[in-house]
């Protein structure tokens, strides 16, 4: 746990009064009121769709806030963008990591702003020197010399980081920093926050990880619903209770879970460790069975699906489809014996955009279903099975020729779901299938999904929304840095345990035990 | 952190849709604007442009060019470009006349060796884009060179002529008052039509040039698809260099030349005459209005320069349209 | 999805490492090798003289497309820029202008050319291939009925005796390329703006991001390239005697080629300026060497061809996906 900062002020760094966002469908923020004390490290927690990211972006002004006030540095913010809010020292640290791989991490640091010489040259040393002088807050290990592709990715991240602190920012915005970090990189980090809390930069931190918001945070701010629910010192608010207001006190039952019969073994999956995240992944699936994966940003929950299905490389690892072992180098062994991924990007992975919905939904079922002498389609009998589908899963569209690019989210899913239900498969990995769409939409894929189960499928449901989680699945497994932390039974188990797992809790904690009050 | 689950608009007013189709419309007719305009101010200068003598001839000329046409329509369908296809045409064309001219090979043998030959290079061609993950414009591009040497190579420079009848017949026979070279065009045009509007293989190659992920997402075996692609231009490169020397009676080490920027210019408008549908008979078209546009040219006396300077300018425009109707119209929907 | 984490996952035999790390450089040793045992007359001054002399047009213009590629985008222009040049400064000469005038003109179109692409690229933003293409024809067609298809060749001595003449002991062409080349070399590694074209290539998200102005920067890298084109193409005609007919193609893919294989030199990967020069002299080189060789003029191209896409392949092979071209 962090120690309180001796000498810190009482200043107000930033701070938002009554903020509201709406998004068409969604209520994003409900008047936030949200302060942050110049010199600390303010953790803000709050479940997926929770808000952190909208607030955030409103305060560096990406988007700009529909009512009240936000208030940078005693400064009203409200004609600024993003470019001024950057000149008064805010500076927003996220997903995306803009390096150049071919320059060195030097050059990389000091992008934009190259020191001269009076030849109007690069003058390489004082760059290396003023890069050094930003790296070595975060990083003693890393080479100045090197180029960034070069660099494992933890470093790469922290060399991103050692560039934002070139425009010397006084208050910098973490989101979700630790998702590419390992171990190492992670305490440079650390001691990075550490240092610089004494030197006044007042830092927000976005996370998901328990360890590092008692480890790092002075105070924290949960958010829930586009609503802050408790700012408090860290030490005041154990894990938890902090958990609890991440979650709330509802009880949502979506979907009547009903009981499907469970039958044998469909899937095996041993020492699986995918190539760009994850280690030693064992699990196995029922018909039948509907299996959660969660885990935050970073635990490698998409990974894990990849590999299984065979579009992204695996280091190691035997895939068993009921006894039978799969090779999975491609995705097309793994259709073949009746796989199905539907994929998190919709409109990039899972249709082609400019194609009807009849060739999209018969895509992966052509020759097994539609072809004469594994050549002809019979385009009647296509197009037929297609008005079925679009009738049975009830998709909105005007005929079986509509593009699918014009579609509605929901119904562009639908499609996706089409497809592999076209080609009989038997099992389902779904990768954050209801992302992005309404209410209505969600609870047809539920009740879709269900439906699959209920009729032998075996199904691994990947998403970060726990209520649906709980609601659907039968047992859950959670992910966390890239391993499986925990495996949870979906009928004794609660949002927060689930929650406390995925944000990196252990078992042995002291107070975890006591604090899971089941009310389903 | 993803963004709070902001629900996605579906159809955009109607506004829009008639926006989306007039535009399409425009695009789509233009071009029948653009040559039925052609054809009536080169007709009002020549009448001769439009008699039936004139027409056999355009119809003759553009039947050799179809084939290269639809080859390279399948790739440029499936994502890729074929450079080489010239060079595919003369040296598939180039080999046969060799054998029937020099080796005395019966004129079925000859021929099928040189088909084969042509597909071969596809082959190669598509293993370099699909197993050696080539850039298919770089590739081709060295298989065209290679091409110019090897066909060099058979006849050393050399034109040649002695072919026998029963080849140049192909070229210039007819049956029942059709040229063989228009009824050989018709089957080549329905069975590209059939395998690229009813086959696995066509599907699959549209579904590829339209997603490639999406389509190996979902189990199809992008590999071989875009692969047989190859093969089936070369296969079809090749027969246009063969009739072609079938119908001049002579092969030599240009032949083929004019046919990469002539299949280019018809693929590329095919993709965009019907508006992306019937690719085949797209290219078919566009085969033909660029034949009618050289002949009517030639007849209003225009020099050698400026033809090609149009033929340029022609893919040009189509390059321009195919980018316009599949980048542009489909964002203004948005 | 950011590139990060793409390229980490492809661990590389040694020996594939080495050659695409120095293919090139290793090829063209070989070759030097080869060519010295297999011929008396390929190692001499007067003939590896002469291969620089040769490689100086398709040098200079490779040094445009290196430049355009180094900013992540493509350039198929110098095909027709090539050609109208050399007709527009054949002409011209021949109608009685002054050297210094009509060189200037040539670097006129070259640049005006170069700005259309940057307008089409930049401004448009349709793909640089297809407005390359589109300028390339615009070129050619120009060419073609500015020329009629006519042979112009160049009587004026002072012209020609810039290519044929010496600057000191070193024969012009060569102080001209090497000179170019050093030039190039040390704007593009050495100042701000140079690093930034790189940035510009390898990721525009992180160059916008860190403040570097990129349209501006992409159009003056076209202008540039084109004023390049144009520059080589004077040195063409120049070196050709006179102004023939569609230059550009023959150089077509040559100037591609010497990228290329720029890239599998100096442990570079990417575009980059000494590797072209490399890419270039070996182009030469083999051309020379096969014909002291006394190797039939058509397995040249032969050659050619098999070279280019050994020294693609080298790369490609690395990526493990299928690359689409996009229109």
């Amino acid at each position: 746990m962090s120690t309180p900062n001796s000498g810190q002020q009482n200043d107000i760094a930033i701070y938002t009064r009554g903020v509201s966002k709406y998004f068409p469908g969604v209520q994003a923020l409900k008047e936030l009121d949200f302060e942050v004390r110049r010199g600390e490290v303010h953790a803000l927690v709050g479940e997926n769709g929770a808000g952190k990211s909208t607030l955030m972006k409103i305060i560096v002004r990406e988007y700009l806030e529909d009512e009240g006030d936000v208030f940078i540095d005693n400064q009203n913010a409200k004609g600024m963008g993003i470019r001024d809010v950057q000149q008064l020292g805010l500076s927003l640290i996220h997903q995306e990591l803009n390096l150049v791989p071919m320059l060195t991490v030097a050059h990389n640091i000091c992008l934009g702003q190259e020191p001269l010489t009076r030849f109007r040259t690069i003058d390489w040393k004082r760059m290396r020197d003023k890069a050094k002088e930003f790296l070595d807050q975060i990083s003693p290990e890393i080479n100045l010399a090197d180029r960034v592709q070069d660099l494992s990715i933890p470093h790469q991240q922290l060399v991103a980081i050692a560039r934002s602190l070139t425009t010397k920012p006084r208050f910098l915005i973490l989101d979700e920093p630790t998702a590419r970090l390992d171990q190492k990189a992670t305490e440079n980090l650390f001691s990075f926050l550490a240092n610089v809390k004494n030197k006044g930069l007042t830092v927000i931190y976005i996370s998901h990880q328990l360890e590092e918001i008692y480890q790092i945070c002075d105070r924290i701010t949960v958010l829930r619903d586009g609503k802050k629910i408790i700012t408090a010192p860290v030490n005041e608010l154990p894990q938890g209770d902090l958990i609890r207001r991440m979650v709330g006190m509802e009880i949502t039952q979506q979907v009547p879970k009903e009981h499907v019969p469970i039958g044998e073994v469909i899937l095996s999956v041993r020492d699986l460790s995918p190539e760009k995240k994850g280690e030693n992944i064992n699990f196995e699936l029922k018909s039948g069975e509907i299996l959660g994966i969660v885990g935050s940003i970073g635990a490698g929950k998409s990974e894990v699906a990849h590999a299984i299905f065979g579009s992204d490389p695996k280091k190691s690892g035997t895939i068993l489809i009921s006894g039978r072992e799969l090779n999975t180098r491609n995705p097309v062994e793994a259709v073949n014996a009746g796989l199905a991924l539907i994929p998190e990007e919709r409109k990039a992975q899972g249709l082609v955009g400019n194609e009807s919905v009849r060739k999209n939904m018969t895509i992966a079922s052509l020759e097994k279903r539609f072809c004469a002498a594994r050549l002809w389609i019979k385009q009647t009998k296509e197009k037929e099975a297609v008005r079925e589908s679009i009738t049975t899963l009830k998709i909105a569209t005007r005929g079986t020729e509509q593009e699918v690019q014009f579609l509605s989210g929901g119904t562009q899913q639908k499609v996706v779901l089409g497809k592999w239900l076209m080609s009989d498969s038997d099992i389902y990995l779904f990768d954050e299938p209801t992302k992005g769409i309404d209410v209505g939409g969600k609870h047809e894929i539920y009740r879709l999904i269900m439906e699959l189960a209920r009729q032998g499928a075996g199904i691994v449901f990947i998403s970060n929304e726990l209520p649906e989680v709980l609601s659907l699945c039968d047992r859950i497994l959670v992910m966390y840095q890239g391993r499986i932390a925990k495996e949870l039974s979906a009928t004794t188990t609660n949002r927060e345990e689930i929650l406390f797992y995925v944000m990196g809790g252990k078992e042995n904690e002291q107070d975890t035990k006591q604090s899971w009050p089941t009310d389903q | 952190m993803t963004m709070p689950a902001a629900v996605e608009p579906g159809a955009k007013g109607s506004e829009s849709i008639i926006v989306k189709r007039l535009l399409g419309f425009s695009i789509r007719y233009s071009i029948f604007v653009f040559f039925g305009l052609f054809f009536a101010i080169v007709t009002f200068l020549r009448p001769g442009f439009m008699s039936l003598g004139n027409i056999y001839d355009i119809l003759v000329e553009a039947s050799l060019v179809t084939f290269v046409a639809f080859g390279e329509a399948f790739v440029i369908a499936a994502g890729a470009v074929d450079m080489s296809l010239g060079n595919i045409a003369g040296f598939g064309a180039m080999i046969a006349c060799y054998l029937l001219s020099v080796r005395d090979f019966p004129v079925p043998v000859g021929v099928a060796i040189g088909i084969g030959v042509g597909t071969l290079v596809g082959l190669i061609n598509g293993l370099f884009v699909t197993r050696l993950y080539m850039n298919s414009l770089v590739a081709t591009l060295g298989t065209m060179f290679m091409l110019v040497g090897f066909l060099y190579m058979v006849t050393f420079g050399q034109t040649i002529m002695l072919l026998p009848d029963a080849f140049t017949w192909l070229g210039t026979g007819s049956i029942l008052k059709i040229p063989i070279p228009i009824i050989i065009m018709a089957f080549a045009f329905l069975i590209c039509h059939l395998l690229m509007e009813k086959t696995k293989y066509g599907r699959t190659i549209q579904l590829i040039g339209g997603n490639i992920e999406a389509s190996r997402l979902s189990g199809i075996n992008i590999k071989n698809v875009i692969l047989f692609a190859f093969v089936v231009c070369g296969l079809l490169g090749t027969l246009s260099g063969i009739l072609l020397a079938a119908h001049q009676g002579l092969a030599n080490v240009d032949l083929g030349e004019r046919f990469l920027l002539q299949a280019f210019t018809a693929a590329m408008l095919g993709t965009v005459i019907f508006g992306g549908r019937n690719v085949m008979l797209g290219t078919l078209c566009g085969s033909i209005f660029l034949i009618s546009l050289i002949n009517g040219m030639t007849i209003l006396g225009a020099g050698p320069e400026w033809i090609y300077f149009v033929q340029g300018s022609l893919l040009l425009g189509a390059i321009l349209l195919n980018y316009y109707s599949k980048r542009v119209l489909p964002g203004l929907y948005r | 999805m950011s590139w990060v984490g793409r390229k980490m996952s492809r661990t590389q035999s040694s020996l594939g490492q080495l050659i695409s790390n120095y293919g090139t450089i290793l090829a063209f040793l070989v070759a030097i090798i080869f060519f010295s045992i297999a011929t008396d007359t390929f190692f001499r001054l007067g003939n590896l003289q002469n291969i620089i002399i040769q490689s100086t047009a398709l040098g200079l213009c490779a040094f445009g497309l290196t430049l355009v590629l180094i900013a992540g985008e493509i350039d198929f222009s110098y095909g027709g820029i090539i050609g109208l040049v050399g007709a527009l400064l054949a002409s011209m000469l021949q109608q009685g202008y002054s050297p210094l005038s009509a060189t200037l003109v040539c670097l006129l179109v070259g640049g005006a050319s170069g700005l259309l692409n940057a307008l089409l690229v930049v401004g448009f933003n349709l793909s640089s291939f297809l407005a390359s293409v589109a300028v390339f024809f615009l070129c050619m067609g120009a060419e073609r009925v500015y020329s009629h298809g006519v042979t112009v060749w160049i009587q004026n001595r002072t012209m020609l005796s810039l290519v044929q003449g010496h600057i000191g002991p070193v024969p012009t062409p060569i102080v001209l390329l090497l000179g170019l080349l050093f030039v190039c070399w040390f704007l593009q590694t050495q100042t701000r703006a140079g690093q930034h074209v790189r940035a510009i290539g390898e990721n525009i998200q992180a160059a916008r991001e860190a403040g570097i102005r990129t349209s501006l920067v992409k159009s003056l890298v076209f202008v540039l390239a084109g004023l390049l084109f144009a520059f080589a193409g004077c040195l063409e005609t120049l070196r050709n005697g006179g102004a023939i007919m569609y230059a550009g193609k023959q150089l077509l893919l040559f100037v591609l080629a010497a990228s290329f294989l720029g890239t599998a030199t100096f442990k570079a990967g990417k575009a980059n300026f000494p590797g072209t020069l490399v890419g270039a002299f070996f182009l030469i080189t083999l051309m020379n060497g096969f014909t002291l060789l006394g190797m039939k003029f058509y397995l040249i191209p032969l050659a050619q061809g098999l070279i280019l896409i050994a020294s693609v392949a080298i790369s490609s092979i690395r990526r493990g996906e299928i690359e689409q071209v996009k229109f």
